[in-house]
């Protein structure tokens, strides 16, 4: 795995919100505590100087409490959320210079993103939903309908092709979210919490769907969780994320043998009790 | 600025009455001199291509367009009616769009008349139609007859007449009920001037009034108000008209001004109905515009219309066909 | 099908009232007060816009020049001939139709559209129309209502989306468009024939902009809808703007596009009827006969007309937007789509041709029915006996009386003889406490600016009159209230009552308030009660679908849980249902507040006089500029009432934060 190419990699990212927050970011603001920092700037520092590498068909997973910044980090990734400061590379290229037609380009090709709400369009089919994306890069219409047919198949859904969100279980329309992402073809897939809305049985179901799809299709993952045995079911490498910030960076079997500290540990006794 | 405007606008009103009491074959010189003049002589001028005319929202005005319609249909002119408000027509005129409005009150028109009249000419005065309209105070007979001094200005002024003509929206004082809003008038200004204990209530529209004049005869309740003639609510209910001081030339001169300063108290004048006639018709169609400026006819001739039309259940084309078949002699003239 | 409003609210909620400007508000507060020390009771008078002269110069400007200035030759003159010429062309399209041959028309369209239902419905109104004997008035109707709804909706649909991505814009024109919907429709009308001439150019217009703004809030209000989950999917896909305008913003906020339509529809026909005064005919015209003649069976039956073409649009574009989540979806199946077009126009075809060979065209005369004259006796009866002489209540003129006495009179004293100053602080601080600090300084400037209006000629100062209206309006709102509560909670709480209730009160809400003054007018004696009464009838249906929604939107899950509990049917309704309706319902009274102010300014019409009567008299008697001013003070009015009552309901949205 070391050897393979570097699919992400992060250096220093910031998101700060707020008013001026490009000016927060090198001062000494920036190490206050959150509310502090609040109460001083009006700003809210969600990413603070985060970096990482994944390496390709690499699982890099982050978890952490809610409000912790995980989704802010990886929306940074893409720039559904512009970054405050820090480098971004994928697949070599810098994403923070592309231009918005590059970035759009990146979006339609490289990085394919699922959303812990689904975020199905109301309106649309399963089959429609899922062609979205290859539609909206202006393929054909045989062209589009043939690859979603196939990704839904994929997915195990092409019974309900013709079915609308709301006529759908939330495994399955997840499974329609899964497919939409794969539809394009993307080099990287990133996971926003998405089976913290399904029911236990369901999801983990979808873990190991995601596994599968995983080993035979051999995507570059990124993944957020604030469930730590989702983490150590998928992830190659995991990091905990606390205030904006990585406590530890590990693989699954160093995070429990050696928690960096007490809130890591906490998470991880937790998790051990757990699976007595 | 405004000082001229008024000015202007009285001695065109002046200028109106005067040429219109003068001969109606006064010539009125149309937008394009040359081209109007153009041989028709006799009464085989013949007649041809089309015209609009006004209706405004009042029988009379109807009757006039329908007659006039009768007519010119039968000698191969194309008549649309277009009903319309009595202000909005003005811009019709000024451009065209509709050819002549045949009863027009010059005294709530003032400032239509001053602006394209005399100041743009582009509508034309088509001289006078014949009836005369009046505006008054009335009460219903019963009133009168059971109080012969409120027939007149003078029993008006006493505590008596504001104790009988008093209503919940007056108070202490005695109403005296405007209708339309939009219509002349100077009651406010009389009230004040004679001292009368009188209270103006705008009822709102003609409708309104004579909903209250048809209640008041219901109820055998006292009613002042606001009426005018020719009116056909002047025949279903019998009215009396209140004295008011003769007309001076002091309430000429301020009735004329607007009365910005609420000098009038006297009666209301005459009004000579006149007619409006586009100068775009007198150009385009001379003919017509020329059967429409020798259009006259009496009061009588009209409320022989509308009583067609009202008592008789006719539509008002009807009506004025049955006129017309009647008249021959008089509508054969305006052909001439 | 009017329930619209309460979104439409919704948007104004967002705009964020409560951000602390104190200052401003001590800034009014403190001018107030020094004007009052430093110039005594009445206003000073260098506290004056002069736009009454201003405007009666431009307005003779404007007479002079219109038709030789550049910007009518190339302009409005242009733009009037090419309105004028759409609806003509419609109108002879409707009438190449035949009867016949548009019943067909408008029943494969419902059918098409929203289903057999719909169609068996509109088909119904295309009756209706013929067999109140009104066909070729209300295909005038029809055409002036088709060219301006579409117009209104090309228009009102970009603005919105404009609006909606552009906060700022939408900020700035908030107002206007506040203003444009409580003029009253009358007011478009004169300044538009000086404009665009005569017949159906500025009804058009006028239509348009009374009408538009219900489109451009609506579709705001569903672009902004849009929950951003979706917006971020699109994003992500790599989605360019104008995709996710196409594919996911519009298709989400398809049914409040249509609800937009819809209300456009409603405002629409409430101008068509005025219309007819600037000479563009129609049905319009039969009601402004009717008003004229005082025929209140002509009224009714001109009005149902109306309604009839109200329903056959709605029939028409409403479609199957109103079915819950289904709604979403665009129907598919291309290939069939085309088949039914194809074979649709082919029936129509045959349709119009067999009508044209058997010489037939509008809707058979010996067929129609027109009800005027069972009304008239109806009305005539009631007139006759419950005018006066009724045992204990006297009659309704005696009630009339004795309303005006007891209670217009004191109200509306209490508010014209307090000092203007006076009333400025009150309002200031009721909005200050009900709405904020925000509120309570644009409160106090719209104030402010009605006290700086001077014009002369109506029946009283513009501030006069100012305060008459609302004493007006805070007599009907509160009468409405009273009625309108009790009623909507009872249909609330019971979906049977609510069923019988529900096509009444859409019905109601679709004649113009033109049609309710007649018979009012019959009953009451002249003065302010008329007026109200009418305000209040209008007000009702609103109110009461309002309130009733309110009731029934309360989640089924707390109406289980206080059950649970044991609660009694009165427990349940004072605890719960009422509590938590109670955002909805003030709300409702916001919006009905807002028509029953629109209604008081038209009742001037009957008598109710100020600031009503100020804007007939000034547009009617060249007196523009008091017309104009009369305009400023009805809309400074409305926003002081729509601030205040938001506030309230506001204020509410606070306690329950979790409503959403
Ligand atoms: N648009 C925003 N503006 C201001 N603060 C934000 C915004 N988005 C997120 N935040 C804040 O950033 C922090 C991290 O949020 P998020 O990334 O959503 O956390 P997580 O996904 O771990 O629950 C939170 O405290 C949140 O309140
Ligand atoms: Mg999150």
């Amino acid at each position: 795995m070391e050897t393979a190419r570097t699919a992400i990699e992060c250096n220093g990212i910031w998101k700060v919100f707020g008013p001026k927050s490009e000016r927060i970011v090198d001062s000494p603001d920036a190490d206050l505590p959150r509310s502090e920092l609040e109460t001083k700037t009006g700003c809210v520092a969600a990413v603070r100087d985060i970096s990482f590498r994944v390496p390709e068909g690499g699982v890099f997973v982050v978890m952490g409490l809610s409000g912790s910044g995980k989704s802010t980090l990886i929306r940074c990734l893409s720039r559904l959320i512009e970054p405050t400061a820090g480098t971004i590379t994928i697949d070599g290229q810098s994403v923070r210079a592309l231009k918005p037609a590059e970035l759009r380009e990146l979006r339609r090709t490289k990085v394919s993103m699922v959303f812990q709400h689904f975020g199905l369009l109301p309106h649309r089919n399963a089959l429609d939903n899922v062609a979205f994306g290859l539609e909206i890069q202006g393929r054909s219409k045989a062209q589009r309908l043939q690859r979603s047919r196939e990704v839904l198949e994929l997915v195990g859904l092409q019974d309900v092709a013709e079915s609308y969100p709301d006529e759908l279980s939330g495994g399955m329309q997840q499974r329609v979210g899964l497919a939409r992402a794969l539809a394009n073809d993307p080099m990287i897939l990133l996971f926003d919490e998405p089976f913290s809305a399904l029911d236990p049985l369901i999801r983990r179901e979808m873990q190991d769907e995601v596994l599968r799809l995983q080993r035979e299709l051999k995507k570059t993952v990124v993944f957020i969780t604030h469930d730590l045995n989702e983490a150590l079911k998928l992830g190659d490498q995991i990091a905990i994320m606390r205030d904006g910030r990585f406590v530890q960076v590990a693989s699954p079997d160093d995070l429990v043998a050696n928690p960096a500290d007490d809130y890591v540990r906490a998470f991880v006794q937790d998790v051990v009790r757990s699976n007595d | 600025m405004m000082r001229t405007r008024q000015l202007l606008t009285a001695t065109v009103v002046f200028g109106l009455a005067l040429s219109a009491c003068g001969s109606d074959k006064k010539a009125v010189t149309p937008a394009d001199g040359g081209k109007t003049t153009t041989t028709r002589s006799g009464s085989s001028a013949k007649l041809s291509g089309k015209v609009t005319l006004a209706v405004n929202p009042w029988d009379g005005s109807a009757a006039n367009a329908a007659v006039a319609k009768a007519v010119l249909e039968a000698n191969g002119v194309k008549v649309t009616i277009k009903e319309i408000d009595e202000n909005a027509v003005w811009a019709g005129l000024d451009d065209g769009s509709i050819g002549a409005n045949l009863e027009v009150w010059p005294s709530g028109h003032a400032k239509d008349i001053a602006t394209y009249v005399t100041e743009k000419k582009t509508v034309l005065n088509g001289g006078l139609i014949g009836p005369t309209g009046h505006i008054g105070w009335y009460i219903p007979k019963f009133v009168a007859d059971a109080h012969p001094e409120f027939a007149s200005w003078e029993g008006l002024k006493t505590p008596a007449a504001a104790a009988y003509f008093k209503t919940a929206e007056t108070g202490g004082q005695g109403q005296f009920l405007l209708g339309d809003p939009s219509y002349v008038s100077f009651d406010k200004a009389i009230i004040k001037n004679l001292n009368l204990p009188f209270k103006v209530v705008t009822g709102g529209s003609e409708a309104s009034l004579i909903t209250s004049i048809g209640a008041a005869f219901k109820d055998k309740t006292a009613l002042l108000f606001y009426f005018y003639e020719p009116q056909w609510a002047q025949s279903k209910y019998e009215l009396v008209s209140v004295k008011l001081p003769a007309v001076t030339s002091e309430c000429d001169a301020a009735r004329l001004a607007g009365d910005k300063d609420a000098k009038y108290n006297c009666d209301y004048p005459l009004d000579k109905l006149m007619k409006a006639i586009s100068a775009k018709l007198e150009a385009s169609n001379p003919g017509v515009a020329k059967f429409l400026r020798n259009m006259t006819w009496t009061a009588t001739d009209q409320n022989a219309v509308t009583t067609y039309k009202n008592q008789d259940g006719m539509t008002m084309d009807a009506a004025a066909k049955k006129w017309v078949a009647a008249n021959e002699a008089k509508w054969k003239a305006w052909l001439g | 099908m009017f329930v619209v409003p309460n979104v439409a609210i919704d948007d104004r909620l967002r705009a964020g009232l409560r951000s602390p400007k104190v200052i401003g508000f001590t800034v009014v507060l403190c001018c107030t007060l020094l004007l009052r020390v430093g110039f005594g009771a009445t206003q000073p008078s260098w506290w004056n816009f002069r736009v009454a002269p201003v405007v009666d110069g431009f307005d003779h400007w404007l007479s002079l020049h219109r038709g030789s200035h550049w910007a009518f030759r190339f302009g409005f003159g242009p733009m009037s001939s090419a309105l004028r010429n759409a609806v003509q062309w419609t109108l002879n399209a409707l009438r190449f139709l035949t009867w016949p041959g548009l019943l067909v028309t408008v029943a494969l369209t419902a059918l098409r559209v929203s289903g057999a239902r719909a169609a068996i419905m509109a088909c119904g109104c295309v009756f209706g129309i013929g067999m109140l004997g009104l066909w070729d008035p209300s295909l005038s109707t029809i055409a002036l209502m088709a060219v301006s709804v579409t117009i209104s909706v090309a228009v009102g649909i970009p603005v919105g989306i404009y609006s909606a991505h552009h906060p700022k814009f939408e900020a700035a024109i908030k107002v206007v468009l506040d203003a444009m919907q409580v003029m009253p429709a009358y007011c478009y009308l004169l300044p538009c024939v000086l404009l665009f001439s005569i017949g159906f150019a500025p009804s058009v217009i006028a239509t348009i902009l009374f009408a538009a703004p219900a489109s451009i809030r609506l579709t705001a209000h569903g672009i902004k809808g849009v929950p951003p989950a979706l917006m971020e999917v699109a994003e992500a896909q790599g989605a360019t703007k104008h995709q996710t305008l196409l594919h996911v913003e519009l298709p989400v906020a398809r049914p409040s596009l249509v609800l937009g339509v819809n209300q456009t529809i409603n405002l629409a026909l409430g101008i068509v009827v005025i219309a007819a005064l600037v000479g563009s005919g129609g049905a319009g015209q039969n009601v402004l006969d009717a008003l004229q003649h005082l025929e209140v069976g002509n009224a009714v039956n001109a009005g149902l007309a109306i309604v009839a073409v109200a329903f056959l649009f709605d029939r028409l574009s409403s479609g199957r937007t109103m079915k819950g989540a289904r709604a979403f979806r665009a129907t598919r199946t291309q290939g069939r789509s085309v088949l039914e077009a194809v074979s649709g126009v082919a029936v129509v075809v045959s349709t119009v041709a067999i009508a044209k060979l058997a010489g037939t065209t509008a809707f058979p005369a010996n067929w129609s029915h027109p009800i005027s004259g069972p009304i008239d006796e109806f009305f005539a009866w009631i007139s006759d006996n419950f005018r006066t002489g009724v045992p204990i209540i006297g009659g309704t003129k005696s009630f009339s009386d004795a309303i005006t006495l007891h209670v217009m009179n004191p109200v509306r004293d209490l508010l014209v003889q307090r000092a203007w100053w006076m009333i400025v602080v009150a309002v200031v601080v009721i909005a200050w406490l009900s709405a904020g600090s925000r509120a309570a300084a644009t409160c106090g400037l719209a104030l402010m600016v009605v006290a700086a209006l001077r014009a002369s000629g109506g029946d009283d100062t513009i501030w006069a009159d100012t305060m008459n209206t609302l004493s007006q309006v805070l007599i009907a709102v509160t009468i409405t209230a009273l009625i309108a509560f009790p009623i909507g909670i009872a249909a609330g709480r019971s979906p049977r009552l609510f069923a019988m209730l529900r096509p009444l009160l859409d019905t109601a809400q679709v004649i113009p308030a033109f049609v309710y003054l007649v018979p009012v007018l019959g009953l009451f004696s002249t003065g302010r009660v008329p007026g109200m009464i009418a305000s209040v009838v209008y007000g009702l249906p609103p109110g009461i679908q309002l309130t009733a929604l309110g009731i029934r939107g309360v989640p089924a899950a707390a109406i289980e849980a206080a059950e649970s509990l044991g609660c009694t049917r009165w427990q349940m309704l004072k605890s719960v249902q009422i509590p938590m309706a109670w955002r909805s319902i003030l709300l409702g009274l916001n919006q009905t507040i807002l028509l029953i102010f629109s209604v008081v300014v038209i009742a001037g019409l009957v008598g109710a006089g100020s600031l009503g009567l100020d804007v007939v008299y000034g547009l009617t008697k060249h007196e523009l500029g008091l017309g104009v001013e009369a305009g400023i003070a009805i809309v400074a009015l409305a926003i002081v009432l729509d601030r205040i009552t938001q506030g309230w309901a506001n204020t509410f949205t606070r306690r329950p934060a979790a409503s959403h």
